[in-house]
C-alpha cells in the first residue's frame, strides 16, 4: 500500500458516500422523472405509520380443509387490498382470527366498503326459488379479476380451484347451451341475462362478458372475489391506530439514529484518534448501505421492535470496532511490537470474538424470524441485516482503510492514541 | 510517576472472589422484583395484573373527540386537560393522548387511549358510554353532532400466545447457543453465558415491574434486544478467558479467580464502551419519542446497564464457582473409582500459581503470545 492507492481508496469511499447520500436523501424533479431519494422508501409498519386495522372472526364451521380455507381466504384478501392499490396492506391469521392492517389510512371504513362485507358466491341453474346450486364461490372459486373479452371489451375473469375446475367443466358439459346466473349475497348480479354456456369449460379459467365499462367490471370482479372467501368472516372490531412517533415517524427515527450514530462517530475519533477516524468512514458507509436494504427488502418494515433491531445493530458495529482498537492498543502497550504489526495482530485476536459474538446475534436472530410473529420478526430481521453489514464493514472495510493510513503515518503513536506501557518499577 | 492510591486499589481489587456480594445484589433486585410480580398480582386475583400491562396486552378503549384541525392547533392543551380530567372521573387512567389527522380538516380529533377498569364487557360498555355523555357535555355547542365524540374497544390482541411464542423462541434460541458457546469455548462458559444472559433479563423484568414501566407488545421486542446484547458482551469476556486459559489446557484446579478477573479487566473497556455507544442511540431515541417509546427505551436502558454489569460482576464469578463445582465433581468421582491414585494425589504439593505456571508453560512451550507478564518481567530485568 502506498500513498497513491490510498489516496484512490478514500476518493473511492468518498464519492460513494457521497454518491449514496445523493440518492438516498435528495428528491428532484426533471422533466416527467420524480426521484425519491430510497430512505424515503423505507416501508414504515403500522405502528410507526398509523393506519387502520380491522380484525375478523373466523368461525370453524368443522369442514374439511379448513386451514386450507383460511390460507386461501388470506390470499385473496391480500390480492383483493393491492388490486385495490393498499400495495403495503398486511393480512395474517392468528387464534382464529383474520387481522388486516393497512398503513397510511385514515378512514377504516373505506377499507370495509372495499372488502364488501363478505359476500357469498353462487352459480345457480335458474332465476326464482326453484333453483339447483351449481358452483359455490366459497368452495370452488380461487379469484376473480377484470380481465378483456374476445371483443376486446371489459370482463370479469373467473379462476376455479382444482376441484371448482372439475365441478365447472361437468357443470358446462351439461348446461351447453343453456343458461346459468350468478348470484352474489342471493341476489341477481347479472340480471335475466345470466351467462349463457356456449362450450364446456375443461380449463378452470371463465369469463363473463357483459360489454361493461371498466368501473361496473372492476366492482363485479370484487364483489364476487370477497364472495369467494372460503370461510365466514365476522367483523370484531375496525380502528385507525394513530402513529408513535406522530406523522414525522421516519424522519424523527432518522434524526435519532443520524444523532446517535454522530455521538459514536465523535466518540471514536477522540478516543482512537486516526484508527476512530477510519472506523467513522466505516460506520457512516455501514449506515448507507443498511439503509439502502431496508428499502430495497420488499419484506423489511420499519416497527418499533425493527428500530431496536437497528439500534442493537449500530451498537454492535460499534462495539466490533472497540474491540479491535483496544487490541492494538493492548498489543502495542505490552509488546514492543511497532505500530503496522500490532494492529496486525490487533486485528487477527479481534477475529474471534467479533466472529462469536455476531454468529451469537445471527443465530438467535433466525430462531426469532422462525419461531416469533409479527413484531418479533421485524426485530430479527433489522438485526440480521445490520449484524451482516457490520461484520463485513468493520472486518473488511476498517482494515482497509487503516492500512491506507499506514503510508501517511506508520511511526508516530499520538497520531493513532497509542502508548507503551510505563516501566514497572517496584518501589518497596 | 505517583500513581492514585486508589485508583490503583480499584484496578487490582478481586473481583471473582466477591462473588458472593454481586450474586447477592443481582438476587436482592431480581427477588424483590418478583416478589412485586406476585404479591401485586395474589392481590389483585390476576398474575397478569403483576405488571402495568400496555393496552395492547389487556385490551382498552380509544375515545376520539373530533375536534376539527383549526381547534386542536389553538387550543390543543386546553382541550386536552378538560377531556383528560372528565375520563379519569370514571376511575380510569389515560394512558397515551394523540392527535388523528384525517382526510377532512373538520374530522381531525384527539385520541385518548385509556385501559377499561375491569374485563366484564357489559360494565365496560356502561362505563364508556357515561364517558362518552360526560364528553360530550363538556362541548354543548357540539350538541347536534352524533360522531362529536366516539370510542372504540380495543381487544387484547392475544397476549398470553405472544408471550408463549416469544418464550418458545427465547428457549429454542437459548439451547442453541449454549450448544455454539459450549463447542467454541467450554461447557462452563456456555453455561455461564446463558444463565447471565436470563440474569440480564430477569433483571430488567424485576425493574419494570417494581418501577411500573409500561408492559406491552414492545416489551418483548426490549427483552430479545436485551438479551442479544448480553450474549455478545459475555463473548467477548469469556473470549479473553479462553485465551488466558489457553496454556493450561486440561489442566485441573486452577487458580479460576485469577485468571477470571485478568479477563475481565482486560475486557472491561470494550463493555463498557459497547454499552455507551448502544446507548447513546437508545437515548437519543428516548429523548424524540412520545410516552410509550419512552417506557421501551427506559427498559433498553436498564437492560443495557444490566448486561454491562453483570458482564463484569457475574458472567465470570460464575464461571469461577461453575468451574470449581465441576473440579469437584470430577474429584468424586475419581475417589469412587480409584482412592488409592486420589489419595496420592492430595499428597502432591500445592499447585503454583497462575503467574508462575504461565510463565513455566510459557518457556517449556515457547509460546510467543502468552500475554503481556513476559514483556513486563522483561522490563523489570532492565
Amino acid at each position: 500500500m502506498n500513498k497513491t492507492k490510498s489516496i484512490v481508496v478514500f476518493a473511492i469511499a468518498a464519492v460513494f458516500i457521497i454518491l449514496m447520500s445523493v440518492f438516498g436523501f435528495i428528491e428532484f424533479k426533471s422533466g416527467l422523472y420524480d426521484y425519491t431519494g430510497f430512505v424515503r422508501t423505507i416501508k414504515l409498519g403500522l405502528d410507526m405509520s398509523g393506519g387502520a386495522v380491522a380484525e375478523f372472526r373466523v368461525t370453524n364451521d368443522g369442514g374439511e380443509n379448513f386451514k386450507a380455507r383460511v390460507d386461501g381466504t388470506i390470499k385473496s384478501l391480500e390480492s383483493l387490498l393491492i388490486s385495490k392499490g393498499y400495495k403495503d396492506a398486511q393480512v395474517t391469521y392468528q387464534n382464529q382470527k383474520i387481522r388486516v392492517e393497512v398503513p397510511d389510512v385514515d378512514d377504516p371504513d373505506r377499507i370495509f366498503n372495499l372488502i364488501g362485507r363478505p359476500a357469498t358466491l353462487e352459480f345457480r341453474s335458474a332465476t326464482g326459488s326453484d333453483y339447483e346450486v351449481l358452483i359455490l364461490g366459497k368452495r370452488d372459486l380461487e379469484t376473480a379479476y377484470v380481465t378483456a373479452d374476445r371483443n376486446g371489451a371489459y370482463a370479469v375473469g373467473l379462476k376455479f380451484n382444482e376441484e371448482g375446475t372439475k365441478r365447472f367443466a361437468d357443470v358446462t358439459t351439461e348446461y351447453s347451451g343453456k343458461k346459468i346466473y350468478i348470484y352474489v349475497n342471493g341476489e341477481n348480479a347479472l340480471g335475466e341475462r345470466g351467462i349463457s354456456i356456449s362450450e364446456p369449460n375443461k380449463t378452470g379459467i371463465a369469463v363473463i362478458s357483459g360489454r361493461y365499462d371498466y368501473e361496473t367490471a372492476y366492482e363485479l370482479a370484487t364483489k364476487i372475489q370477497s364472495g369467494a372467501f372460503g370461510v365466514d368472516l365476522q367483523i370484531i372490531e375496525s380502528r385507525l391506530t394513530s402513529a408513535l412517533l406522530g406523522p414525522k415517524a421516519l424522519n424523527l427515527t432518522l434524526i435519532a439514529g443520524g444523532v446517535g450514530l454522530f455521538l459514536i462517530m465523535v466518540f471514536m475519533a477522540v478516543r482512537y484518534r486516526m484508527f476512530g477516524v477510519a472506523a467513522d468512514i466505516a460506520l457512516l458507509i455501514y449506515a448507507l448501505v443498511a439503509l439502502w436494504f431496508f428499502a430495497v427488502f420488499p419484506w423489511v418494515k420499519i416497527t418499533l421492535p425493527g428500530i431496536a433491531g437497528l439500534l442493537l445493530g449500530v451498537g454492535m458495529a460499534a462495539s466490533a470496532h472497540v474491540i479491535i482498537f483496544e487490541r492494538i492498543r493492548d498489543e502495542f502497550k505490552h509488546t514492543s511490537k511497532a505500530i503496522p504489526s500490532s494492529i496486525q495482530v490487533g486485528f487477527k485476536r479481534a477475529l474471534n470474538p467479533i466472529i462469536d459474538g455476531n454468529v451469537v446475534a445471527l443465530l438467535a436472530a433466525v430462531v426469532l424470524l422462525i419461531a416469533g410473529n409479527a413484531a418479533i420478526q421485524g426485530f430479527a430481521m433489522t438485526l440480521i441485516i445490520s449484524v451482516v453489514i457490520s461484520l463485513l464493514t468493520s472486518l473488511l472495510l476498517t482494515r482497509l482503510f487503516i492500512k491506507c493510513l499506514l503510508p501517511w503515518n506508520s511511526a508516530e503513536p499520538k497520531f493513532y492514541n497509542l502508548k507503551k506501557a510505563e516501566v514497572v518499577t517496584d518501589e518497596d | 510517576m505517583k500513581t492514585n492510591a486508589f485508583l490503583k486499589s480499584v484496578s487490582t481489587a478481586p473481583i471473582s472472589a466477591k462473588w458472593r456480594i454481586f450474586f447477592a445484589i443481582s438476587l436482592i433486585i431480581i427477588v424483590a422484583g418478583l416478589a412485586t410480580f406476585f404479591i401485586v398480582g395474589g392481590v389483585k386475583g390476576d398474575l397478569s395484573e403483576g405488571v402495568n400491562a400496555g393496552i395492547d396486552f389487556q385490551g382498552g378503549t380509544i375515545l376520539s373527540v373530533r375536534l376539527g384541525k383549526t381547534e386542536i392547533d389553538k387550543n390543543y392543551a386546553y382541550h386536552e386537560l378538560l377531556i383528560r380530567k372528565e375520563i379519569e372521573k370514571e376511575g380510569v387512567k389515560v394512558a397515551i393522548v394523540q392527535t388523528r389527522q384525517a382526510s377532512d380538516e373538520e374530522n381531525y380529533a384527539i385520541d385518548f387511549r385509556y385501559k377499561n377498569k375491569t374485563k366484564d364487557d357489559a360494565e365496560t360498555a356502561a362505563t364508556n358510554d357515561r364517558i362518552r355523555a360526560a364528553v360530550a357535555a363538556l362541548y354543548p355547542d357540539r350538541a347536534g353532532n352524533e360522531s362529536f365524540v366516539n370510542y372504540e374497544s380495543i381487544s387484547a390482541t392475544s397476549s398470553q400466545q405472544l408471550i408463549n411464542r416469544a418464550l418458545l423462541a427465547i428457549g429454542i434460541s437459548t439451547v442453541l447457543i449454549f450448544i455454539y458457546i459450549a463447542i467454541r469455548f467450554d461447557l462452563m462458559s456456555g453455561l455461564a453465558a446463558i444463565i447471565t444472559m436470563l440474569h440480564d433479563a430477569l433483571i430488567m423484568f424485576a425493574i419494570t415491574v417494581m418501577t411500573r414501566l409500561q408492559v406491552g407488545g414492545f416489551f418483548i421486542a426490549a427483552v430479545f434486544a436485551v438479551l442479544v446484547f448480553s450474549l455478545i458482551n459475555s463473548v467477548v469476556v469469556f473470549d479473553r478467558l479462553r485465551e488466558f486459559k489457553k496454556p493450561f489446557k486440561g489442566e485441573r484446579n486452577l487458580n479460576y479467580e485469577e485468571l477470571g478477573d485478568r479477563a475481565v479487566r482486560a475486557t472491561f473497556t470494550n463493555s463498557v464502551f459497547g454499552g455507551l455507544a448502544t446507548f447513546a442511540t437508545v437515548f437519543v431515541l428516548a429523548l424524540v419519542g412520545i410516552v410509550a417509546i419512552r417506557d421501551f427505551t427506559v427498559q433498553l436502558i436498564i437492560g443495557i446497564v444490566a448486561s454491562v454489569y453483570s458482564a463484569t460482576f457475574i458472567s465470570v464469578p460464575l464461571w469461577c464457582r461453575l468451574m470449581r463445582l465441576s473440579d469437584r465433581s470430577y474429584e468424586k468421582r475419581m475417589l469412587k473409582k480409584n482412592p488409592a491414585a486420589a489419595a496420592a494425589k492430595a499428597e502432591e504439593p500445592a499447585s503454583e500459581t497462575v503467574e508462575e505456571k504461565a510463565e513455566s508453560t510459557a518457556a517449556k512451550k515457547s509460546q510467543k503470545n502468552v500475554y503481556s507478564n513476559k514483556y513486563h518481567k522483561k522490563n523489570k530485568k532492565k
